[in-house]
């Protein structure tokens, strides 16, 4: 071989290396990165951030480890893991009211959104006013699921009832639910245990407009609405609702409104929404809508999941990167195709997103009305464990008027507050 | 060779006695140094265990004691552990909370373990008896509540318990009877859990008391017949006598257990409706791996144990006073 001929062959070998090196870095510029995400399993976004997480992999060259667990031992799971120092997970995904204990172990993430040039447009005003750990007014998280409890109605038995909307005020709603409750038939379907209670409690509550506590954490729940709350909590029970079902729980409630029984279900929507148009799964398919939201205004607590990078991550940049993949608009809309309502509200409302899925636009209505439970309070659980405790000690007889129910439930609050005071003043 | 008796052969006696505390100097010499080197064997060979205990029981036990005295919410960071002393004892006395759980707890204890029993007796003296042939499948069947995970039997029991979809409603209304919600009612809900203890529970007491039953000494009973004793007078002056160091050892474990049970309250009530259903295991679980109220949910575990250690050490005080009166 002439040392021309040699001299092209070496020219052209390099020429292939760069390239390939060039790609390799593009391509794998997290290799040997593990970033481990604790996360909860059985939500409607799990399988799709397990799915954006193999494209991630594939992309990055990052190893992406999920580990599931159910809700009831996130919170044990994650408290261990950083107050023993352990710091075994780079991410932790789940509900924006963890973020009020975990704060301390968290990676503000201002930098990075604006580094990376994040997409902050776009997403439900609940987003911007809770997303931000009101104390300090850090972001903490970036949203991947966003939900409050809906309202589902059989479009049929409303036409039969001679309306042409859903009732607006509670008198209107009572009627409606009382003209479908006979025989096996109820007018209402919703859970009965003691954690899903609460929700029901602060639907008919902030009909009332009121906030929860006073600026200076005085609790308002044992106001006259307050007790109103309890009592009619307790009527709908007995009256429309079938018997036992302060023992039901989200399949239960989900499976009387699937099967026909039940003009109204209230509750969690992707329990239903996943099954709802499906005949081997139910008897009111096509025969449903959704309604805007509870009469007079009144609605459940919102759930807001969040992704959120621990402090003690040895890739903050990696993580990032991550979360911002999974909570980008490029992802919004897989999101909601597969059933999991995105927090990027301008996606509710495209063409083809309405035409396959027609309930969006009051989803949307009912989300952006949505308040979570006791923003920035760290102790918010034993208060919402305390609701429903005081919701079913009522219902079930053992407390026996609403007022002592109210009394009580505040009562509790207070002593909460007392015992681990606050810095701030409370705001919804 | 000498013909004198044995006791009269002073010579031989010397020779031999020389001859044993020349065997046991050298037995004593090896002993002692082959008795320290087996020691010393001996705890190198337990030491693993000493340290799995001592790390995985003893200071476990020891740090929950010292938090009992301490303030402390994990879920508020900032603060950290402020030593409280007494406080945390003090309060959980004066709290309706975990008074009304004692003695829910309590009631649920003293039902089940009672119950239990009986039962327990009864059928063992039933598959006990000669004339009645027990089939290997029935003896077997017994045992299958015992292989289940409480877990899964709370959710399977929740799901039998169901006003509407349950079975136990189902042949209530073939029979002609109207459902009853058996969970949403305070009083029923706490009898359904004690049906499941019981459930789960009972062969253990009847394989204990049958195993018992079976090793008392015939010869007692058949001249009890002999002596002409019915059967109610066998069972009351000698079965039941004579079983006291076994009923006393099962109604100890069974307390001890009942005063731990969780998995089930947890997967069928949560511990409602309210909190008819919240027994201390729940509350405490509640109190320090939910709410995170270190402090507090220490405080409570100790009380617990305390009341259970009373129990149990009343009862091998009585197990002892048994055996010396045998």
């Amino acid at each position: 071989m002439n040392k021309k001929k040699i001299l092209i062959l070496v020219g052209v070998l390099v020429v292939g290396v760069l390239l390939k090196t060039s790609l390799g870095i593009a391509q794998e510029k997290y290799k040997g990165i593990t970033l481990k995400v604790l996360c909860q399993g059985e939500t409607p976004y799990t399988p799709s951030i397990q799915e954006f997480g193999k494209e991630f992999e594939k992309t990055t060259g990052a190893k992406i480890l999920f580990e599931l667990h159910p809700w009831e031992t996130l919170m044990p799971k994650i408290i261990t893991d950083v107050m023993g120092g352990a710091g075994q997970f780079d991410i932790f995904v789940n509900d924006i009211e963890f973020q009020y204990s975990l704060e301390p172990y968290l990676m503000p993430l201002e930098e990075y959104i604006e580094k990376y040039d994040y997409d902050m447009e776009g997403f439900f005003e609940p987003v911007y006013k809770y997303g931000v750990w009101s104390p300090k007014g850090v972001r903490y998280g970036l949203p991947i699921w966003i939900a409050s409890p809906y309202v589902m109605y059989r479009t049929d038995l409303l036409e039969e009832s001679g309306l042409s909307e859903f009732p607006n005020t509670w008198e209107e709603y009572h009627k409606f639910l009382a003209a479908h409750t006979g025989g096996d038939m109820y007018g209402l379907s919703r859970t009965g245990v003691l954690g899903e209670l609460p929700k029901h409690f602060f639907a008919h509550y902030w009909s009332g407009g009121k906030p929860l506590l006073s600026p200076d954490w005085k609790p308002l729940v044992n106001s006259e609405h307050g007790v109103w709350s309890f009592e009619t909590i307790k009527m709908e029970m007995e009256n429309f609702m079938p018997p036992g079902a302060l023992s039901w729980d989200k399949p239960d409630s989900a499976a009387a409104f699937l099967s026909g029984h039940a003009a109204v279900y209230e509750g969690w929507p992707h329990i239903v929404i996943r099954k709802v148009d499906n005949p081997l799964e139910s008897e009111v398919v096509g025969k449903w809508a959704l309604a805007p939201g509870y009469p007079e205004g009144g609605t459940g607590n919102l759930v807001h999941q969040n992704f959120v990078i621990m402090s003690a991550t040895d890739n903050p940049e990696a993580a990032f990167r991550f979360i911002a993949y999974c909570t980008g608009p490029a992802n919004a809309a897989r999101l909601l195709e597969r059933g999991a309502t995105t927090p990027r509200k301008n996606f509710y409302f495209r063409p083809e997103v309405l035409a396959a899925n027609p309930w969006l636009p009051n989803a949307a209505r009912t989300i952006d009305k949505g308040i979570p439970f006791l923003p920035g309070v760290p102790q918010w659980l034993e208060m919402f464990i305390a609701v429903g405790e005081q919701v079913s000690g009522y219902l079930s007889g053992e407390i026996s008027t609403a007022k002592a129910a109210a009394d009580g439930l505040a009562a509790k609050w207070e002593k909460s507050i007392v015992s681990d005071p606050l810095s701030f003043k409370y705001k919804e | 060779m000498s013909f004198l008796p044995k006791k009269l052969n002073p010579e031989r006696d010397n020779q031999q006695r020389n001859i044993l505390n020349r065997k046991s100097l050298y037995v004593n010499k090896s002993r002692g140094s082959l008795y320290s080197s087996e020691k010393r064997v001996s705890v190198i060979f337990i030491l693993p265990a000493l340290f799995l205990l001592f790390f995985t029981f003893v200071y476990p036990l020891a740090y929950s004691f010292v938090l009992s005295f301490f303030s402390w919410n994990m879920l508020v960071p900032y603060k950290g552990k402020v030593f409280s002393g007494f406080t945390n004892y003090v309060g959980i006395f004066q709290e309706p909370a975990f008074l009304y759980s004692v003695r829910r707890t309590f009631f649920f204890v003293a039902v089940s373990v009672s119950v239990q029993f009986i039962l327990g007796l009864g059928i063992a003296l039933l598959i006990t008896n000669p004339r009645i042939k027990v089939m290997g499948v029935a003896r077997t069947a017994l045992l299958i509540p015992m292989m289940m995970t409480p877990i899964v039997i709370g959710n399977l029991w929740r799901i039998i318990f169901h006003a509407v979809y349950g079975p136990i409603n189902y042949f209530l209304n073939v029979l002609g009877f109207s459902s009853y919600t058996w969970l949403s009612n305070p009083q029923s809900a706490m009898v359904a859990l004690i049906v499941v203890e019981i459930w789960w529970q009972l062969p253990i007491s009847i394989f204990v008391l049958a195993a018992g039953i079976q090793s008392l000494p015939i010869n007692i009973y058949e001249a009890a017949e002999v002596d002409g004793s019915s059967k109610l007078q066998t069972f009351q002056y000698l079965t039941l006598p004579l079983l006291k160091p076994v009923v006393l050892i099962l109604l100890l474990l069974q307390i001890m257990d009942g005063f731990r049970m969780f998995d089930i309250v947890y997967g069928m009530t949560m511990g409602g409706p309210g909190s008819a259903t919240k027994i201390l295991s729940l509350l405490i679980y509640r109190r320090g791996l939910k709410f995170f109220r270190i402090g507090q949910a220490t405080a409570m575990s100790w009380v617990l144990l305390l009341i259970v250690m009373t129990i149990g050490i009343f009862f091998l005080f009585k197990s002892q006073i048994t055996k010396g009166k045998d």
